[in-house]
């Protein structure tokens, strides 16, 4: 029941998902399918915790809202694909990308990785149920007030001085949606949204890459994203830096497609609620939600205004969750900004976190290199205005870190790999769909290897 | 309008691709072989569960509403003393676990107790106003302030 908690929410999420995001013409069905399904488990688990956490708010016991929710998002998905499924907004097919050599090598790297990943990951929740530090520390421990009838409010108590009373509450409230549903705080619930959010996350990058640059890059890329560490460690970790980074995704995913459909007004509104339900999750999201705002609104114009109409609800409950429940907590000092000794702990932490991204030789940034040097993809890369949210809260996290309240060295140290991780997939898959521009020696294989791989 | 690229020698771009499949494969052997290793060496290895399984024979006897004392003879300071706490935090939730030197831990009825090694915990309550009201076992005591004990 754990695990169907989540399941529940994805199906919710499907209806969604099929109503907003734009079909592209020409597409094999494995990745539509594999891209619907990774947005719907980030849609779903966003919007059922959200509606969640505003009903027990509202004064619903948590059962109550628990189902609530559920219907609530199932019977507002249902109706919007209803209305929608003859109307739905259509992308032209991706232009024609480079092939690449012993492409099969990659595909055969990037299953071994897959599995690799899956495995080690299981076997983790396996042994530590109880997942990593800030999972009991945090994220879990919150969740627990949640799903006790009447308690909830002990979530945000200033009593819970190390606890973080702050924080957002999505990810507490999807893990205590899901012990609410199952009837039990069993680890399972945790674990099951551990896992599935981390096949979410791969599966989104490997299916928009294939939708954009094609199977044979899809490979490649996906080889380079699990040389990401971090993205080892925070899987099974039951934190929720994993769940942020494919909303991040996800919100990038469906804004890149609005602009491929013409700034379809649906795909925008999808991109909004998924960038607000990261601002729900942590403050890094937040951030990137008014990144992407500000990005799309230089970039669509007026169109972004469907971005907001699609983020309004979530950001609303952010807003009023910030002013009217979370305890008051400084996260800046300015005189910090004024002491050099901070910015080099802060550039030194960064460094390090950078340097720890892969194991050499496997780092993704070095093969990113690699192959940049040799496939030496067309200019501009385009499009490149995807990447401004991710690398502008990149910058936003230095600068806060730099001009927080606490030991800048303890929390680079501690905390830049989590932030690295957020951004890596959206840059990453970037990165390969600059590359999947190159042009190869016998560019005549271009147009013959598109047609194989769709 | 794109620049076209000088398109790369195919015997870089086989090297290149072969280079990341070979390198993004052993990577992957070995960050699950450390999973592997690190999990068997250390499952749970802040005891979190175990103190949940422990703690769970005395839920029924505290109200959830409840604050719970806390002390503990490894300093907050250190990571094992940071653990202990988190860990008893997590496991007693939704009752809020108070260090003793919070504002409001004098109205906690409840206290636990986590220690590292063997003592006298009834007279580590009795130095607090404790009542010892169960040895969990596990150096983990449960105490009662003493007011309501007596």
């Amino acid at each position: 029941m754990s695990v169907l908690a989540w399941i529940t929410a994805a199906v919710a999420g499907w209806f969604w998902v099929r109503a907003l995001f734009p079909r592209a013409a020409g597409q094999p069905a494995w990745i539509r399918h594999g891209t619907e399904a990774a947005l719907s488990v980030a849609f779903g688990a966003g919007a059922a915790a959200t509606v969640f956490f505003a009903l027990l708010w509202s004064g619903l016991r948590p059962p109550n809202a628990a189902w609530a929710a559920d219907a609530l998002v199932l019977a507002g998905g249902v109706l919007a694909w209803l209305m929608r499924r003859r109307r739905g907004d259509a992308m032209p097919p991706p232009e024609p990308a480079a092939p690449l050599p012993w492409a099969w090598m990659a595909a055969l790297a990037a299953t071994g990785c897959l599995i690799a990943f899956l495995a080690a990951t299981v076997i983790y929740l396996r042994a530590n149920p109880q997942g990593d530090w800030d999972a009991w520390a945090i994220w879990n421990a919150r969740a627990k007030f949640l799903a006790h009838e009447g308690m909830w409010r002990n979530a945000i108590s200033p009593e819970l001085t190390e606890t973080h009373p702050e924080y957002p509450l999505l990810w507490s409230a999807a893990v205590a949606r899901a012990w609410v549903e199952s009837g039990s705080l069993e680890q399972a619930a945790p674990q099951a949204g551990a896992l599935l959010t981390s096949l979410a996350l791969v599966g989104l990058f490997a299916c928009s890459l294939a939708a954009i640059a094609g199977r044979q890059w899809m490979s490649a890329g996906l080889a380079c994203l699990f040389m990401t560490t971090p993205l080892w460690r925070m899987a099974p970790s039951q934190y929720a830096d994993v769940p942020l980074a494919l909303f991040l995704l996800a919100a990038t995913v469906a804004a890149a497609a609005a602009g491929r459909a013409r700034w379809s007004a649906s795909a925008l509104a999808l991109s909004g609620a998924l960038a607000s339900f990261a601002a729900f999750t942590k403050n890094e999201g937040l951030a990137f939600c008014v990144f992407l705002g500000a990005t799309l609104a230089a970039v669509a114009r007026t169109r972004a205004l469907w971005w907001l109409v699609g983020a309004m609800p979530g950001l609303v409950l952010t807003a009023l969750f910030h002013a009217l429940l979370a305890p008051p907590k400084a996260i800046l000092n300015p005189a910090a900004f004024l002491s050099f000794g901070r910015f080099a702990d802060t550039l030194a932490g960064f460094g390090a976190a950078l340097w720890k991204l892969g194991e050499f030789p496997a780092h993704p940034l070095l093969f990113a290199a690699v192959l940049f040097f040799v496939f030496r993809p067309q200019r501009p890369y385009a499009p490149l205005w995807p990447v401004a949210p991710a690398l502008l809260l990149l910058g936003a996290d230095f600068a806060v870190i730099w001009g927080s309240t606490s030991a800048a060295d303890w929390q680079a140290r501690t905390a830049a790999d989590r932030l690295l991780l957020h951004a890596v997939p959206v840059l990453l898959l970037y990165v390969f769909v600059w590359l999947s521009s190159s042009t190869q020696e016998n560019g005549q294989q271009t147009v013959a290897s598109k047609t194989s791989v769709r | 309008m794109k620049e076209p690229s000088r398109p790369a020698p195919a015997w870089r771009a086989k090297a290149a691709v072969a280079a990341l499949a070979a390198v993004s494969l052993y990577n992957a052997l070995i960050q699950f072989g450390l999973t592997d290793q690190f999990t068997s060496q250390y499952p749970d290895p802040y005891s979190v569960m175990g103190l949940q399984a422990r703690l769970s024979r005395v839920f029924g006897r505290i109200p959830p509403g409840e604050r719970v004392g806390y002390f503990s003879d490894v300093p907050f300071t250190e990571p094992a003393g940071q653990a202990a706490f988190f860990a008893a935090q997590y496991a007693l939730a939704p009752r809020i676990v108070l260090k003793e030197d919070a504002k409001t831990a004098n109205q906690a009825k409840y206290w636990l107790g986590i220690f590292v090694k063997q003592e006298d915990f009834a007279q580590k309550g009795r130095e607090r106003g404790l009542a010892l009201e169960q040895d969990l076992g596990g150096f983990v005591v449960l105490y009662r302030k003493m007011e309501q004990a007596q």
